[in-house]
């Protein structure tokens, strides 16, 4: 899937303007979906289940260990695992704190 | 391309029209009363679908708080009065979207489109969602409206919108929508008039509304909030209950401490509530038949009655308590939705199974029974991890492995506590049993998965719901279900079984007189098998217990019922005792063992011949856990002699 944004896997001059892939967001907080690099059939699966470009993510619980993360988009609540997350890239909110 | 539709099609930045009048497409049908004949229920998962359609029908179809409970169609008669005959509702499995990939979900869209074989294109759909989170469904419903059939949206769990503050303004969002909208609490039976209602209209007409493009789900995402945000969508508060338990069971620390403490307590409860009631029921069948006994003069029918039937499938049937308080526990972990957090606890182990996450959720219902898990198996989109699940499903422990295993660890392991109060040796020995059985799934998949059913990993995409009290009826309808199978199972095959070993064990008739067992026909059967289990350290009377059981595992302890009350020497002990007297602790322990690993159960056989489609599978499975319940077997008795 392509989008307009292009991922920017590190770091960035301005905090503001960062990519972040999913999985490294910090629990608690606030995020804006900026684009999924997964294939069609993977992405459009995230897509049905709230995960698609604009969405406001916000970092939940998380497994022991870490792995599987649950994010919240809305009112749902969906787990998914780090390998997956790490091809999804998103945008601090930048109302937000980065973590609590 | 990411899609909310089938249609591949480029991204159009206008919006269309979708037809404004049901007369059109439901053509001369409009003029019969009442027009609709089959009614659709569709919905995301765990939207509370197959709740409404028990409440609509009078039907009992399994509900559990968790997504993809429902795996296959199912239909029923609309009941109640309302004068309203003849209405066929189909339950479906839920969907995110109609271009989901599951098994199950194409079951859902085969039948939307009416290219399902044997179910018409439905007259009609209710369209369930959940009110609390209608932002993201919103989008389904502008996939189901542009199916073109009428349709009632019912926007399900109103009592939980109204408590966590949320509002909506159903009246709004059907002007959006240009089609009736409900507000409804399944669970509670309020606001199904309005189901009755839209049955009852026979010109449903639509208005005309403007819905997204569909192919577009960045535009269909910005129309569902235009939607909501017109219709007053208030989205309630965040469920505070649920964020709080899952604060303690997702914790690093109390979450997987909790999860041990979940298990090792339902066994011990199996054990210790569970076989109070056992005793006592053996106990009862005991009395009974001794009684019964003084009123039957004729020695050969007194034999047939009490020592075949009676002992035999009393001997089943004392191990119904135990399996009800197995079903009892893993209803609550069900309904109240603790089960989608122990699958995320749980993942990290099935990621290095290699399998799918969602896995896990068949795999735990195969601990009650592989036949209903390894239809659950429909929720794994990919193709190889379903097979691979499917074929470990049966080494999962089921509850008909609970009859043999409990009367081996009562007979042989004393009532103990390892830490008093807390742990005993009988409950650590059956947990040992379960781990037993994990490990040869997690084996087989391992070997399964780095060869013949090799895949690129595949996504673990989990919803988890809010968590809900576990109601009463929904857990006392669990249990009588449960309750009914086992008993008609004990009166059917097993009594059918354990007849035809009575007779076989009594035959032949010298001089008017019954056969002594060890002179049988039964006999001479299973002494022509022993040479064969000689080595596992089992007699003729296991090794017939072993062939009878290839049926169900429950029937062995019908069997050896049978065939202890028909022997003299052992006609006055309980089944406990006599089990005791025929095998060395090291053969004990190489029967659970066999009974750890061996397919013995003739309906799973059948439905892995059915999810597969073909016997190849069936037939690779029954060999492999077969040979691999005789080899373990073997080494156990073997090894055991030599310490």
């Amino acid at each position: 899937m392509t989008t307009a944004v292009q991922p920017v896997a590190s770091k960035s001059s301005d905090p503001g303007t960062a990519l972040l892939p999913l999985h490294k967001l910090a629990r608690g907080a606030s995020a804006v979906l900026i684009s999924i690099e997964l294939g069609d059939e993977e992405t459009d699966h995230l897509g049905l289940m709230g995960f698609f470009p604009g969405v406001g993510i916000t970092a939940a619980n998380k497994a022991p260990g870490g792995d599987p993360r649950v994010y919240r988009i809305d009112q749902s609540e969906i787990a998914l695992r780090n390998e997956t997350a790490r091809h999804i890239f998103v945008k601090l909110d930048e109302a937000e704190p980065v973590a609590k | 391309m990411a899609s909310c539709h089938d249609t591949p099609a480029k991204i159009k930045p206008e919006k269309i029209v979708v037809s404004t009048s049901i007369s059109e497409l439901t053509g001369p049908r409009k003029h019969q009363s009442p027009v609709v004949r089959t009614v659709a229920l569709i919905g995301p998962p765990n939207s509370g679908k197959s709740t409404l359609f028990n409440r609509l029908t009078g039907m009992r179809q399994k509900v559990a708080n968790y997504p993809g409970v429902t795996v296959e169609q199912r239909a029923g008669k609309l009941s109640g009065g309302h004068g309203l005959k003849d209405i066929t509702l189909i339950d479906l499995p839920g969907i995110y979207g109609m271009n989901a990939q599951s098994e199950d979900a194409l079951v859902s869209i085969g039948v939307l489109k009416g290219e399902m074989e044997g179910t018409p294109l439905p007259d009609s759909v209710l369209l369930v969602l959940d009110a609390t989170n209608l932002g993201r469904h919103l989008v389904l419903a502008a996939q189901i409206l542009s199916l073109n059939l009428p349709t009632l949206i019912l926007l399900n769990m109103k009592d939980q919108l109204i408590e966590r503050g949320g509002s909506v303004d159903t009246f709004k969002l059907a002007q959006e929508l240009g089609t009736p909208v409900a507000l409804i609490s399944a669970a509670q039976a309020s606001g199904l008039d309005a189901v009755y209602r839209f049955l009852e209209e026979t010109s449903g007409k639509r208005q005309m509304v403007q819905l997204p493009v569909l192919q577009n789900p960045g535009l269909c995402r910005d129309w569902a909030v235009q939607v909501g945000r017109r219709s007053d969508y208030q989205a309630p508060a965040s469920p505070a209950w649920t964020r709080r338990i899952d604060k303690i069971v997702l914790h690093p620390v109390w979450g997987p401490a909790i999860f041990l403490a979940i298990v090792i307590g339902v066994f011990q409860v199996v054990f210790t509530l569970g076989q109070g009631f056992s005793d006592w029921f053996t106990d009862l069948i005991q009395r009974g038949g001794e009684y019964f006994a003084a009123f039957i003069h004729i020695p050969w029918l007194q034999s047939l009655l009490l020592d075949g039937v009676w002992k035999g499938v009393g001997s089943v049937l004392a191990f119904l308590p135990q399996i009800l308080v197995l079903f009892f526990f893993i209803g609550l972990l069900e309904d109240s939705g603790y089960l989608a957090r122990a699958a995320l606890i749980a993942d990290r182990t099935m990621a290095r199974l290699g399998l799918n996450g969602k896995a896990f959720i068949p795999l735990l219902s195969a601990y009650a029974c592989a036949v209903p898990a390894i239809m659950a198996t429909r929720t794994i989109e990919n193709k190889r991890d379903r097979l691979a699940t499917i074929l470990i499903a049966p080494f999962m422990t089921c509850s008909a492995r609970l009859p043999i295993y409990t009367l081996i660890i009562a007979a042989f392991i004393p009532n103990k506590a390892i830490i008093p109060h807390l742990i005993g040796l009988r409950a650590a020995a059956m947990i040992g049993l379960y781990i037993l059985g994990f490990a040869a799934a997690f084996v087989t998949a391992r070997l399964l998965k780095s060869s013949v059913l090799k895949t690129a990993k595949a996504p673990f995409v989990l919803e988890l719901p809010q968590y809900r009290w576990p109601t009463v009826q929904s857990i006392t309808m669990r249990l009588y279900d449960r309750a009914k199978v086992f008993v008609i199972r004990a009166g059917t095959i097993i009594l059918a079984v354990t007849v035809f070993l009575w007779a076989l064990a009594a035959l032949p008739v010298h001089g008017g007189v019954i056969s002594n067992i060890g002179a049988s026909w039964l006999a001479d059967v299973g002494r022509f098998f022993e040479p064969i289990i000689h080595p596992l350290g089992f007699n003729w009377k296991i090794g017939i217990g072993l062939l009878s059981s290839l049926v169900a595992r429950e029937v062995i302890v019908g069997t050896l019922g049978t065939l202890y009350g028909a022997d003299p020497a052992t006609h006055n002990l309980t089944l406990q005792a006599a089990v005791r007297g025929d095998l060395t602790p090291g053969a004990a322990f190489a029967l659970v063992v066999f009974f750890a690993f061996a397919m013995q159960c003739t309906s799973t056989l059948a439905v892995v011949k059915r999810e597969t489609n073909t016997w190849k599978w069936p037939i690779i499975q029954f060999a492999y856990m077969s040979g691999m319940a005789y080899f373990a077997a073997l080494a156990v008795n073997q090894l055991s002699r030599i310490l």
